[in-house]
């Protein structure tokens, strides 16, 4: 019968590009010096979604981002989907001050390595806006200017997937608004989707459409508006939140 | 006066080699390899010893034991919790006794500072070949070596194998260090990669600027410092005269170069 024939391939369809998760997460987990860190993670994440990997300090967070990434050993399964470009922008990294390095040779060195046309530097520092300081030393940038370059040097290759570690912790108040805009941006303009370790829960709320909370070795997944609330935030962490709570309406 | 087919070689042949010398040192230097350096360079001695004992070619000792110890620092360098500062001082003070006490004694001071014998057609060729070789294959890592430089794991991150990388430096840095002890001896070969890299560092403000400079620097000693040689006469090693004249380009550059 043409109904339940159509009906069935339907079924059988193999799911489109969009409707498969760009990560999947089966079972993961990550000891250090047999200590174990993370303990049976589970969890995916669609296209264009925002992820905020939140919790207490030493619960891994990093480590799971690095893990992502292919820098840190792990069981289990972490899956992309074939095909999808990672970008990152490290936690705490600081040029040395007597490196010969300027911007635009440190961007130019990516753009080589992975194969991308020389016009690539350009056109992402334009984005970004750090085109005016790509003949600069790295030494001898600010803090703020130093971060618009690790932007642009992950934005290069033009990733599907930005995976920043704090973003905001070395930065005053005027580049940390600047610095979300433009992940905010790169979500709207280019599809990007990213995944952010932070403390800071006001940010969280704000940027991100889902947060995986790590806890004591558990890892807690769900929607930013399901899991931010204080019930679910003092059960995770099993004792009042410790974290920037300024913002929301009620701290746990 | 008309040259010697072996001094028109003996030149040729280091300033090949102090090309090699400006552009892997100034990749070592900012790996903060300045003590390895000297390392590397002292592990020459017991292969020079050793060759010369059974007759052999001193190249050929100095290759085989600058190769185990390149080997030996890669895999300190690969392992965490290691005192790699430790191990190279006991290398360090090893290689040079061991040097010391198998290398022929009428041979020591040539293998310490430099000149073994006059250079051979064959010499030149081979020293010419691996500081061709040596250029070459660093001027295609450099865009990685940089990546690494400024943060390894962004290296790996965005597809560099950082762990591959390193070793072929160290390997070129070794090759280096072979091409350079020929003229320097094994004391002072490793003066010519760092001397002259923290002299072009001085002057620098781009990594393009920095290989130029370090490479200048580095050609500009060798030639001072034979010409010197050669006026002084014999007797003298060219080896501390070379370093010598790196010293005092770095001295002028750091009082007079810019900040």
């Amino acid at each position: 019968m043409p109904e339940q024939n159509l009906h069935r391939s339907d079924l059988q369809k193999p799911p489109t590009q969009d409707d498969r998760p760009l990560l999947t997460v089966l079972g993961m987990s990550i000891s250090i010096a047999g200590r174990t860190i993370i303990h049976d993670a589970n969890f995916s994440l669609m296209r264009k979604t925002s992820l905020a990997l939140i919790g207490p300090n030493g619960s891994g967070k990093t480590l799971l981002l690095k893990a992502m990434l292919g820098l840190q050993p792990y069981t289990g399964v972490i899956g992309w989907r074939p095909g999808t470009r990672l970008g990152y922008v490290p936690q705490h990294l600081s040029a040395d001050p007597h490196l010969p390095l300027r911007a635009r040779e440190l961007l130019e060195a990516k753009a080589i390595v992975q194969n991308q046309p020389a016009s690539a530097v350009k056109a992402v520092a334009t984005w970004v806006g750090c085109s005016d300081i790509l003949e600069h030393r790295l030494g001898a940038l600010s803090g703020g200017q130093f971060q618009l370059v690790l932007i642009a040097f992950a934005l290069i290759g033009n990733p599907d997937v930005l995976l920043v570690d704090e973003p905001t912790t070395s930065l005053d108040q005027h580049a940390e608004q600047q610095f979300l805009e433009l992940l905010k941006r790169a979500q709207m303009e280019r599809g990007t989707t990213v995944i952010l370790v932070s403390h800071d829960l006001t940010l969280v709320r704000g940027f991100a459409s889902h947060v995986l909370c790590l806890s004591a070795g558990r890892a807690f997944f769900g929607r930013a508006a399901q899991m931010l609330v204080p019930d679910i935030l003092q059960e995770i962490y099993r004792r009042p939140v410790e974290f920037h709570l300024h913002g929301l309406e009620q701290s746990a | 006066m008309k040259a010697e087919p072996s001094q028109i070689y003996e030149f040729s042949a280091a300033l090949a080699a102090a090309m090699a010398a400006g552009l892997v040192g100034s990749f070592a230097l900012l790996k903060r390899m300045t003590l390895a350096a000297d390392v590397v360079s002292h592990l020459a001695l017991p292969g020079i010893g050793i060759a010369l004992v059974f007759r052999l070619n001193p190249a050929l000792g100095a290759a085989a034991t600058l190769l185990v110890g390149t080997l030996v620092i890669w895999g300190l360098e690969k392992r965490t919790g290691i005192a790699t500062e430790a191990v190279i001082g006991v290398v360090f003070a090893a290689s040079l006794a061991a040097g010391a006490l198998v290398t022929p004694k009428a041979e020591l001071e040539e293998a310490l500072f430099g000149q073994l014998q006059p250079l051979t057609r064959m010499d030149f060729f081979i020293a010419c070949g691996a500081a061709c070789l040596i250029m070459g294959m660093l001027l295609m890592r450099r865009e990685r070596l940089i990546l690494v430089l400024f943060s390894p794991e962004l290296a790996a991150a965005s597809g560099v194998k950082v762990d591959r990388l390193n070793l072929e430096f160290l390997l070129l840095f070794s090759l280096t260090i072979l091409v350079c002890v020929k003229f320097l001896g094994a004391l002072l070969a490793g003066a010519l990669l760092m001397i002259p890299a923290a002299t072009g560092q001085k002057l620098a403000s781009g990594s393009k600027d920095f290989l130029l400079h370090s490479v200048f620097a580095s050609v500009l000693a060798v030639i001072a410092g034979l010409f010197i040689t050669s006026r002084i006469g014999a007797g003298v090693s060219a080896g501390p005269v070379i370093v010598l004249m790196a010293t005092a380009i770095f001295l002028v550059v750091s009082f007079f170069g810019k900040e």
